[in-house]
């Protein structure tokens, strides 16, 4: 079944029907959120919130569009807001606590990753870093990025190659 | 990287021309290319949704909340209609008062203004019969001097014996 049919049945009032679109980008949607905010708990929430605000607001989704861009570009919101009060509140509260810099922290346990991109991925700042977790993860063009991101085509493109000479220079900085 | 073409994109401010370098050159370029291409790289290290494991689905929380949610939306928009309402009347009673006032300012003014242009001589009163509890009543009529107050009694009908 097309995502459209789904969204059609969802806004007749058909709240079961939405667990197909959930279950089939709920991966995506915590994957781009965890590598946004570095923390899975946070992108456990940012994707429960993202898939409630999407079908609380399915009737403004345009069917033109794809659900799945328009999915991304909630989460993204979702995490650019947990961002910013995290560094409103909480910046200097964890720099006292702790005594370290607040980065990004994707180590796991039972997952497979390495642990050299998680300080690299904090270097970039959250729109190069979307932009290239979604070209890398799901090939998207500077216009799908754009779409995402809401800003212009080019604006997206000098995101994904900012963040792709960011990571070369650190990479050989490190002599990989 | 060719130097100058690098040199060029951190000296442009603009990101659409910042862009078209790159899809005009950078992109294109062999040179350029191969200096940027991570991407092989990345996606090794990267997190990818293959890579996350789950075992349970997002779908129960989520249902709960909409379902949550959704019953909130209704009172939310009464809640809104009320205050709207409240706010309508509100405006409503404001306006009535104002409306009021204003003319009141103006219905004062109006006998000065009647004073002065009809004559004490034109005011003509004539009580052609009065009752009182369906009976005939003898009725006086009192004219000040200068006609400004006119003071009309009312009272039960008496034989006199005139």
């Amino acid at each position: 079944m097309q995502d459209k049919e789904i969204i059609s049945r969802c806004l007749k009032g058909e709240i079961e029907a939405f667990e197909v679109l959930v279950k089939k980008y709920e991966k995506n949607v915590r994957c781009l959120a965890w590598n946004i905010l570095g923390n899975r708990e946070e992108a456990e929430d940012v994707t429960q919130e993202t898939f409630i605000q999407a079908y609380l607001s399915l009737n403004r989704f345009d069917t033109k569009r794809s659900f799945k861009n328009w999915l991304y570009s909630i989460a993204y919101r979702r995490c650019i807001d947990r961002k910013r009060k995290e560094k409103v509140f909480f910046k200097y509260i964890k720099k006292f606590i702790s005594g370290k810099k607040s980065g990004i922290n994707i180590r796991e346990k039972g997952i497979e990753y390495s642990e050299r991109f998680a300080p690299l991925l904090s270097k970039l700042n959250e729109k190069e870093r979307t932009a290239i977790i979604l070209k890398i993860n799901e090939g998207y063009s500077a216009k799908e990025i754009a779409e995402v991101l809401n800003c212009a085509e080019s604006t997206a493109r000098v995101h994904l190659f900012n963040a792709r000479r960011k990571l070369k220079k650190l990479l050989e900085e490190e002599n990989v | 990287m060719c130097k100058i073409y690098k040199l060029f994109y951190h000296l442009i401010p603009v990101k659409r021309i910042k862009s078209l370098l790159i899809e005009k050159h950078f992109d294109k370029c062999p040179k350029c290319k191969q200096g940027n291409d991570i991407d092989s790289y990345l996606k090794n290290i990267l997190l990818s949704p293959e890579k996350i494991e789950r075992k349970q689905s997002v779908w129960d929380l989520v249902k709960q909340r909409i379902i949550s949610e959704e019953k909130l939306i209704p009172r939310k928009k009464w809640k809104l209609k009320w205050q709207w309402a409240f706010a309508g009347s509100l405006i409503f009673v404001i306006t009535i008062i104002s409306i009021g006032y204003i003319s009141g300012l103006f219905l004062k003014k109006s006998p000065k203004y009647n004073q002065k242009t009809i004559s004490p001589l034109e005011i003509k009163l004539k009580i052609e019969s009065a009752k009182i509890k369906d009976k005939p009543a003898n009725v006086y009529i009192f004219q000040g001097k200068n006609h400004k107050m006119t003071i009309i009694w009312v009272e039960p009908y008496k034989n006199t014996g005139g």
